[in-house]
């Protein structure tokens, strides 16, 4: 058989991509996180940032874009595959069920958390990525026309129930990456006593710059009331 | 000491089981897990009945036979400790302790408590050896082994192939037996011939015969009696890495040596 073929047919190797791909796409989080930054600077700085990225540098972008499309598909599809298997592994559950290892607490949430998340980006990603081709309002600043972004974020955020609906995402993302950033990197073979207290450590904090960093963008849109400043 | 058991009971592997309700009385706090069970069973062909089938040998925690999930966890809730060498004075008086079998695909019961674990066996008749000169035995000191290596050859070695590892594991994965195997063999020098082929075809094999897919929850190096560490499934990922894809077609292959 293909060498290849078969370590992406065997157990480490699937577990190895899923973890490839899942801290990619946490990579790319951080990347958001700082354009999001551009909220503060107000609504011409973010707007230019939004056309800077979407448009002038649509060679550079749309080939990222691709990427992290094809580690997210990937993620999932391993992801509904992985545990399909592993439900199969065990018919028979046991009738009393308990736990030794300190660990398990957020690992047994990976696949609601997951499936929770595809939602989120379904309802996300058409709406800001690809909004302007529907509703997003647009805006001309020294004669360039472009999407109002920051306008459609503060009026979607105005709706209490559509800012609970990112922050409680975020919330899944923590949970999700609590365990799964760790964890990919175990399944990469990262795994030394004298260097894991300090991975928990900086995991543990991205995860929470991350979440708390989109829910603090969330938090403080919702809190302008829908008044664009 | 007195105790309220819900003991797994199914005829056979097609069989469907049930739990019976049995109460164990005047038990002493000094009687292993296993004696307690002894008494029980005593009792039942006392009054003709079948004895709860569950298995043991060496009965000192070192052959890996007994195998029980106690009140959920493998082993019963001490840490490091086989069900032979959990006692009685570890559970409070009046208690309803439930025993079930190791639950796994790859694991089917036999009767009542004992399941076949042959599936071990043929992971291990796929890489689990090393080959060595026979003939007169080499000299001590001949092959120079770092502390360090001899050290985590020894921990790995320590384990007794008991199957708790997959028992505990929410996804019934195999993964400690096999990485433990795999480090104890490939940490020493006498290992390295078959080092590639040997984690590449024992994989293989492990996926092969139904077990899950590891998750990283290390419920399995919490439940082993031996407390193996989960670093050697990290060590068994790069390894499987390099040598899947870099290793010869040879060493890739299913068949023999
Ligand atoms: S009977 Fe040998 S380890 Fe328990």
């Amino acid at each position: 058989m293909n060498p290849v073929f078969q370590y992406l047919r065997s157990s480490i190797g699937r577990k190895q991509l899923m973890g490839l791909s899942g801290l990619l796409l946490y990579g790319f989080l951080l990347v958001h996180l700082f354009g999001n930054l551009g909220l503060l600077s107000g609504p011409e700085y973010f707007n230019g940032y939004g056309h800077l990225m979407l448009h002038t540098l649509k060679k550079v972008v749309i080939p990222i874009e691709v990427l992290l499309l094809g580690a997210f598909l990937l993620h999932l599809l391993l992801g509904f595959k992985v545990t399909a298997e592993n439900r199969a592994a065990r018919p028979d559950r046991y009738a009393v069920r308990a736990s030794k290892s300190p660990r398990t607490g957020f690992g047994a949430y990976m696949a609601v958390s997951g499936v929770w998340l595809l939602v989120f980006i379904l309802v996300h990603v058409p709406h800001f990525r690809f909004g302007a081709y529907r509703a997003t309002p647009l805006v001309t600043y020294n004669g360039v026309e472009m999407r109002d972004l920051y306008a459609e974020a503060v009026r979607s955020f105005a709706n209490g129930w559509f800012t609970l609906f990112y922050v409680g995402s975020f919330l899944l993302l923590l949970v999700h990456l609590a365990h799964g950033v760790r964890s990919s990197l175990q399944s990469l073979g990262i795994n030394h006593p004298r260097w894991n207290p300090a991975l928990d450590f900086v995991s543990y904090v991205y995860a929470v710059v991350i979440c708390g960093g989109f829910s603090g963008f969330a938090i403080w849109l919702w809190s302008q009331g829908g008044v664009a400043a | 000491m007195n105790f309220k058991l819900r003991l797994w009971r199914q005829a056979n592997g097609n069989a469907k089981g049930n739990f019976q309700e049995v109460e164990a009385q005047g038990v002493s706090p000094d009687m292993s897990f296993l004696e307690m069970l002894d008494e029980v069973n005593n009792d039942f062909l006392r009054e003709g009945k079948d004895a709860v089938a569950f298995e043991s040998d060496c009965r000192e925690g070192i052959c890996g036979t007994c195998s029980l999930v106690i009140n959920g966890l493998p082993h019963g809730p001490d840490r490091g400790t086989t069900a032979c060498q959990l006692y009685m004075r570890k559970f409070k008086d009046g208690q309803t302790i439930t025993v079930e079998p190791w639950r796994a695909k790859a694991f089917p019961v036999i009767k009542d408590l004992a399941v076949d674990r042959a599936a071990f066996d043929e992971i291990i008749s796929v890489g689990g050896f090393i080959s060595v000169k026979t003939g007169s035995a080499p000299d001590a000191n001949g092959l120079p082994v770092p502390k360090r290596d001899a050290d985590s050859a020894m921990d790995a070695a320590a384990c007794i192939g008991c199957g708790a590892c997959v028992a505990a594991c929410p996804n019934a994965s195999a993964m400690l037996f096999v990485a433990a195997k795999v480090s104890h063999l490939g940490h020493l020098p006498q290992g390295q011939p078959e080092r590639q082929r040997r984690v590449v075809r024992m994989v293989s094999k492990m996926d092969e015969l139904g077990f899950g897919n590891c998750s990283n929850r290390n419920e399995c190096e919490a439940a082993c009696p031996k407390e193996i560490s989960v670093e050697h499934i990290a060590r068994m990922n790069r390894d499987y890495g390099v040598s899947a894809l870099l290793g010869t077609d040879r060493d890739r292959s299913e068949a023999g040596a």
